[in-house]
């Protein structure tokens, strides 16, 4: 998402990092990022009403799992959705599932704090699929949500091969994936052609 | 419509009784029910900072100063009196107020008399209501629970409350919950009253450039307040002024 930001160029994003303080995606975008610690006041301020004050960036918030509920409570609470529509700012809600049933409840918990944020669940083919079982399938079906986004299952190399520090989405995509191995270019490339294609199709919705 | 006193007081000092103080106030002035405020904490006068145009600095140990609030009920053209007693001072203020007549009056119906009594997480602050129960039969008595400023582990749990609690038979009950400790320290700074800081607005009215997350801390924990002091029947009355002149027995808080 963030390498997609970053191709309208560095300054037109800002990327909040609650992965306090190591900021692991922050280390990808070190010029457009803070590593904050969300569990404080100073950080909670630092991200809404930076986003308020500065609407001229797109913005990347990255949630730790363990401040996924506190964030929307905070969220819905000062009435973050209706501050941004009224500064004309877009909310997409990218919510990754995990395997396990309470991540399908959590999604809809969240979904309904975030009434007028687009809400997407994104699943990972590498962690299976939840919505096999019966139970998860039902409450997914009661999340409101724009579309879905799909993950294809990328090999062990090629995860290897993003994880390096210097590895960007951007750079690869520039260069026509030029110096990275054929097979791993090939799949990285239709990694990312899976996942846009979605994201594509459900902005022309 | 009867004049009313609320009387907001605590034995112990730092369980934030001027912010419930505060908090009425700006309830009032958001249903636009016009009050007057005086203020105890003599000389410094903690609430007169905030609300400098309604809130007079007395010394109620002062008969004179008796006299500015007490004698003034009648004749003053705005009939709801909101008077911050001072730190450790509520038993005192009491023991004057019994001694020179004005429980009774409240009592007999020349006007409406409510005490607010702040209480935090100490056992001492429990004690304190066993020693003004004395004083509050037949008038609205209202224990706030004051997490506000919630820094300390409660000494006591919810069965010693409700124990406590149990033996007060016209006691009612609110909770003034926990507010973001950033939040109220630029409130604070700011010497502005808690609905001012949730508009953005400086003290003289100007536009100000407080934070969005703490304005919206305050704006809910506003509202969360509203609902407490809502459920009061001294509140729904004040609130349907053609209900408030009935007979004072009605109220669930005057049942004593």
């Amino acid at each position: 998402m963030t390498d997609l930001l970053s191709l309208s160029g560095a300054e037109s994003f800002r990327v909040f990092d609650t992965d306090f303080p190591n900021g692991d995606l922050a280390g990808y975008f070190p010029a457009s990022s803070r590593v904050l610690d969300f569990s404080k006041t100073g950080g909670q301020v630092e991200i809404f009403d930076t986003i308020l004050s500065e609407t001229h960036f797109d913005y990347v918030v990255d949630l730790e799992a363990n401040l996924l509920q506190g964030f929307f409570k905070i969220y819905s609470d000062i009435g973050f959705e209706q501050a941004a529509a009224e500064a004309n700012l877009r909310v997409s809600v990218y919510f990754i599932l995990d395997r396990k049933v309470s991540s399908v409840s959590t999604a809809l918990t969240i979904s309904k704090s975030c009434k007028h944020a687009e809400f997407i669940p994104v699943r990972n083919e590498a962690m299976g699929n939840i919505l096999t079982v019966p139970q998860a399938a039902n409450v997914y079906g009661q999340i409101r949500h724009h579309r879905d986004i799909q993950l294809p299952r990328l090999s062990v190399n090629a995860l290897n091969y993003l994880d390096q520090p210097d590895f960007s989405f951007a750079n690869f995509l520039a260069r026509n994936g030029d110096g990275v191995p054929l097979e791993l270019k090939i799949e990285i490339w239709s990694f990312l052609e899976t996942v846009y294609n979605q994201r594509q199709s459900g902005d022309m919705n | 419509m009867k004049p009313l006193l609320i009387l907001v007081g605590a034995d112990k000092g730092g369980v934030g009784k001027t912010t419930t103080s505060r908090a009425l106030l700006d309830f009032l002035a958001r249903r636009n029910v016009l009050a007057r405020a005086f203020d105890t904490e003599n000389p410094r006068g903690t609430l007169h900072r905030f609300y400098p145009n309604i809130a007079e600095i007395i010394d109620l140990s002062r008969v004179r100063d008796q006299m500015k609030v007490l004698d003034t009920m009648q004749s003053a053209a705005v009939k709801v009196t909101v008077v911050d007693l001072k730190a450790g001072n509520l038993s005192s203020a009491l023991d004057t107020f019994e001694k020179i007549g004005v429980l009774e009056a409240a009592r007999s119906g020349e006007f409406d008399l409510a005490l607010f009594h702040v209480v935090g997480p100490s056992i001492a602050s429990l004690d304190e209501m066993g020693e003004v129960a004395k004083y509050t039969k037949g008038l609205s008595y209202i224990v706030a629970r004051n997490f506000i400023n919630e820094t300390n582990f409660f000494e006591w749990d919810e069965k010693t409350f409700k124990k406590y609690f149990a033996g007060l038979s016209n006691a009612r009950e609110i909770e003034i919950p926990k507010l973001n400790e950033m939040a109220y320290e630029q409130v604070d700074l700011a010497g502005v009253t808690f609905t001012d800081f949730i508009a953005n607005k400086t003290p003289k009215g100007q536009d100000a450039e407080y934070s969005f997350v703490l304005r919206g801390y305050v704006r809910k924990w506003i509202s969360d307040l509203n609902d407490e002091f809502e459920k009061l029947e001294l509140i729904k009355s004040l609130l349907a002024p053609q209900q408030s002149s009935s007979d004072p027995s009605e109220s669930n808080e005057n049942n004593a």
